[in-house]
């Protein structure tokens, strides 16, 4: 099974989701929201929105620096969903509508703050 | 003096000059945002004079890490190390044979080599070889030790200065800041959020985008503008202001009739975010609202000559203007937050990650245009409103200090 389409049992009903909205830094997360039409943020927005505290309750068992790949997967979700969240509470636009050009403005990568076991090798990967 | 009462953040009184009866009011001359020759003036007697900001400790928070730092308005780059004995230090990034960096971006190690002639130093600045020796004339190694820059720390924030003997103290320039800021929790905190913008601004100028609220209601307009305006403040007047002789601040208030957004109310369940509003009135922290203003949101502290920092509860960010030339400036902007203990709190923090960095994309559209506006030589002076004190501060205590006045403006009440 690819790991980049499971989720933990009690959240399959958001593997429409996957594997697009997985993403495992802010300057990808970033890139795919504003390449997004409106409607499929707020769709989106719309599902995650009422999950987030069942996540957080759900992932918060978890150890952030030895995750199993469905919990990455779904904590990437539920950051996904905070990226979009400007764009349908503030924006009502995919993008910030009257910013500097992405060009000049520069993302820096950051070490991320997880990192997920693959169980079948069972070593950690930093993300 | 607070002024958060409700009349007082609309009303017509200009309580900032009250405050400050000793800064004037009248317009000022727009040449210090443009002039080469003044930017000149401004290396000289204040980059070249004063503690500027390197970086935070935990950049080095082991034996031999160490981090370059490029300081183009002094056309040079430092290399900020911890020694094998602990001590942080900072070092020109100059090879003592012909100049060459012997560092670059940032990592640990036990010894410097330069990738040029293989000359070797220790963290500690040592020169400690030099390849094919006997080539060289009365060569003394002693002599040939990496140049090192004074350094210190407070706080967790790392200071040099390129003055060899420098007229203050770090404590005795951040000056009244220090006491204020003690014991707020800085070293709590890890990078969270880290972006950056080199444009075409004088540094004075793109500073100044984040030092006032007079533009919130019209950069953010439909955007973060509910959040601090409202009809309690409808142009996000700040609710205290403190000028001293060159520092500065001001403690920005939320809107309390703000409707909290499903996202915000998540993320403060499980931590604090930036947009968080009445589930801010909570709880505090030490160091920050110092004139206990109603509906604390931020404060801004100007550390003079070149960076803000931004505090709050359960977070800070800082922002950092370095002039490449009087009308390009490199912008780089932190976001601090506490490591997350589990998912929850990521994913909370994720929340003011975004919206902040969402609204300084839209604060620093506005620098460029303003900046080719003042190049076009049209507009001869500037008028700074009450609530554009700050601005008014930056630009006098500046054209003080380029005029050899070296304690800045007091302006101290």
């Amino acid at each position: 099974m690819a790991t980049d389409t499971i989720l933990p049992s009690g959240f399959e009903d958001l593997s429409r989701y996957l594997p697009q909205w997985l993403h495992a830094t802010e300057i990808d997360r970033n890139r795919f929201r504003v390449a997004r039409a409106l409607p499929e943020l707020q769709d989106f927005y719309d599902t995650m929105m009422p999950r987030l505290e069942d996540i957080a309750n759900f992932l918060n068992d978890f150890p952030l620096d030895a995750l199993p790949r469905e919990c990455a997967n779904l904590l990437e979700l539920a950051l996904m969903a905070m990226e979009v969240a400007p764009a349908t509470e503030y924006y009502n636009s995919p993008d910030v509508p009257n910013a500097v050009e992405h060009e000049k403005f520069r993302i820096f990568p950051l070490h991320n703050n997880y990192a997920v076991v693959d169980a079948v090798t069972t070593s950690a990967t930093n993300n | 003096m607070s002024f958060d009462t409700d009349k007082r953040l609309f009303g017509e009184a200009r309580l900032n000059h009250e405050k400050f009866p000793r800064l004037s009011t009248g317009p000022v001359a727009t040449e210090p945002y443009t002039s080469e020759e003044y930017l000149a003036r401004e290396r000289e007697e204040i980059f070249k004079r004063m503690w500027l900001l390197a970086g935070r400790t935990e950049k080095i928070s082991n034996k031999g890490d160490y981090f370059v730092k490029v300081i183009e308005v002094l056309h040079t780059s430092i290399i900020v190390v911890r020694g094998q004995d602990d001590k942080v230090r900072a070092f020109y990034n100059v090879c003592r044979h012909r100049g060459t960096n012997i560092a670059s971006g940032s990592g640990n190690c036990k010894f410097f080599t330069c990738n040029f002639h293989g000359w070797v130093y220790d963290t500690e600045g040592n020169n400690r070889h030099v390849a094919d020796e006997s080539q060289f004339f009365n060569l003394d190694k002693s002599k040939l030790n990496l140049h090192e820059l004074k350094c210190d720390v407070w706080n967790g924030f790392i200071f040099v200065s390129f003055d060899e003997n420098p007229r203050e103290s770090l404590l005795e320039q951040l000056a009244e800041l220090a006491p204020q800021l003690n014991d707020f929790p800085f070293e709590e905190m890890q990078v969270a959020g880290h972006w950056g913008a080199t444009l075409q601004a004088n540094w004075k100028l793109f500073l100044d985008a984040f030092q006032e609220g007079y533009h919130v209601a019209t950069v953010h307009s439909g955007t973060i503008n509910e959040y601090y305006t409202g009809e309690r403040n409808p142009h996000c007047r700040p609710s205290s202001v403190r000028l001293y002789d060159r520092n500065r601040a001001l403690t920005i208030p939320f809107n309390p009739k703000f409707q909290i957004h499903p996202s915000e109310e998540f993320a403060v369940k499980t931590g604090v975010s930036l947009s968080q509003g009445e589930a801010g009135l909570k709880e505090s922290v030490p160091g920050i609202n110092p004139e206990g203003d109603e509906y604390f949101s931020f404060d801004i502290n100007a550390v003079f000559p070149n960076w803000l920092l931004d505090t709050s509860i359960g977070f800070f960010f800082i922002h950092e203007f370095w002039p490449i030339d009087a009308h390009t400036t490199r912008w780089e902007a932190t976001m601090y937050f506490p490591p997350p203990d589990n998912a929850g709190a990521l994913i909370s923090q994720n929340q003011s990650i975004a919206l902040l960095r969402d609204a300084f994309r839209e604060d620093i559209a506005t620098s460029e245009g303003s900046q080719a506006g003042l190049m076009s030589g049209s507009l001869k002076e500037i008028n700074f409103a009450d609530s554009e004190v700050t601005c008014r501060h930056l630009y006098e205590v500046v054209d003080q200090m380029v005029n050899g006045n070296w304690h800045g403006t007091r302006t101290s009440a």
